[in-house]
């Protein structure tokens, strides 16, 4: 009897070629939507770690009255970095506040902020930031006038870069 | 040695077999085809929507001032004022004498923008402060809803159209203040 088996194995690998282009096809896109997911994910954790950075300060400012801590008269800027840490106490980014003094005195009577979330290992690469700017309002009473500012010690904006 | 071949009712019954196999595989690649189809159209909206909602989520929280919604009372537009960061308002180098009637926004330094829906998308309008103007944001939005809440925090709604079905996307936006 002739010998078919040449025939089966080259039938068997031309399947198995198919199969194997229609499996990667499909894992590619997939892939390439997991690549969207983690790029949102990481963005939205950047941002929030910005939040977080501009919060901080709030309470470094509304707690302590030495803060920030300037090191002489001529310095208006003071720039920190607080470490963020997951749930597993693993480092999962910072972020980076600055405090700008310099319009503190009246009649500006504002301090500005500016934080930078960063996602990634303590001291990049980074997989992800975002960076927020903010004013401070410590103006007791309302500029002008002599009644009591509702704005004092409220974010006046929190600005994330977005055009008009 | 002489072969023996496959009788025709052998032929018949495997041809027959096949086809049914063949007929199930493809009713099921089409179904997954359209599936995926509808999938993939509902999460392009769906996401759009999302980015949408994000970038208002974000117009609030910079805003400096919220003109609509103006109460617990629910809105169909979302209008707010914001700081032109391309205007200074700072005088730059710090004068040895502060000048006196400066304040905090001076006219002209803030841009109102107005969100409203119109024809099936979501539209974004500058009223003031800036060159009036106005620009589709994104199509697909068949409502937006707006209130305010306590603590001047507000709660944003948009309807989603995707084939002849709404999807109702809701957020908070809490303000940092």
């Amino acid at each position: 009897m002739k010998s078919r088996g040449g025939s089966t194995l080259v039938a068997a690998l031309l399947i198995s070629v198919v199969l194997l282009l229609a499996g990667m096809g499909f894992l590619g896109q997939r892939a390439a939507q997991n690549r969207a997911v983690n790029g949102a994910l990481l963005n939205a954790q950047a941002r929030a770690l910005a939040e977080s950075g501009i919060e901080d300060a709030l309470q470094k400012l509304s707690k302590d009255n030495r803060f920030p801590p300037l090191n002489a008269d001529s310095q208006t800027v003071f720039t920190y970095q607080e470490t963020a840490l997951d749930a597993g106490g693993n480092p999962l980014g910072e972020s980076q506040v600055t405090v700008d003094v310099t319009y503190r005195q009246a009649p500006y009577s504002i301090i500005k902020l500016t934080s930078i979330g960063r996602v990634g290992p303590p001291g990049g690469p980074w997989q992800a930031t975002a960076q927020l700017e903010s004013e401070l309002d410590v103006a007791p009473k309302v500029r002008g006038a002599a009644t009591v500012n509702p704005n004092f010690f409220k974010l006046l904006y929190l600005r994330s870069g977005q055009s008009f | 040695m002489r072969r023996r071949g496959l009788s025709l009712v052998e032929v018949l019954a495997t041809l027959f077999l096949f086809s049914i196999c063949l007929a199930v595989i493809s009713q099921l690649l089409a179904n997954s085809q359209q599936a995926m189809k509808h999938s993939r159209g509902q999460d392009r909206s769906v996401q759009a929507a999302l980015v949408t909602l994000n970038d208002l989520r974000d117009e609030v929280k910079e805003a400096t001032t919220l003109v609509v919604p103006a109460s617990a009372a629910v809105a169909t537009t979302l209008e707010l004022s914001k700081a032109n960061p391309n205007i200074a308002r700072f005088p730059n180098p710090l004068p040895a004498v502060a000048p006196t009637g400066w304040t905090l926004f001076p006219s002209g330094s803030l841009v109102t923008v107005r969100y409203k829906v119109v024809a099936g998308a979501l539209v974004r309008e500058i009223v003031s402060g800036l060159p009036v103007a106005s620009y589709t944001m994104t199509e697909g939005i068949s409502d937006l809803k707006t209130r305010l809440l306590a603590g001047g925090n507000v709660e944003i709604s948009i309807e989603v159209m995707e084939q002849q079905k709404n999807q109702t996307l809701l957020t908070s936006v809490y303000r940092l203040r």
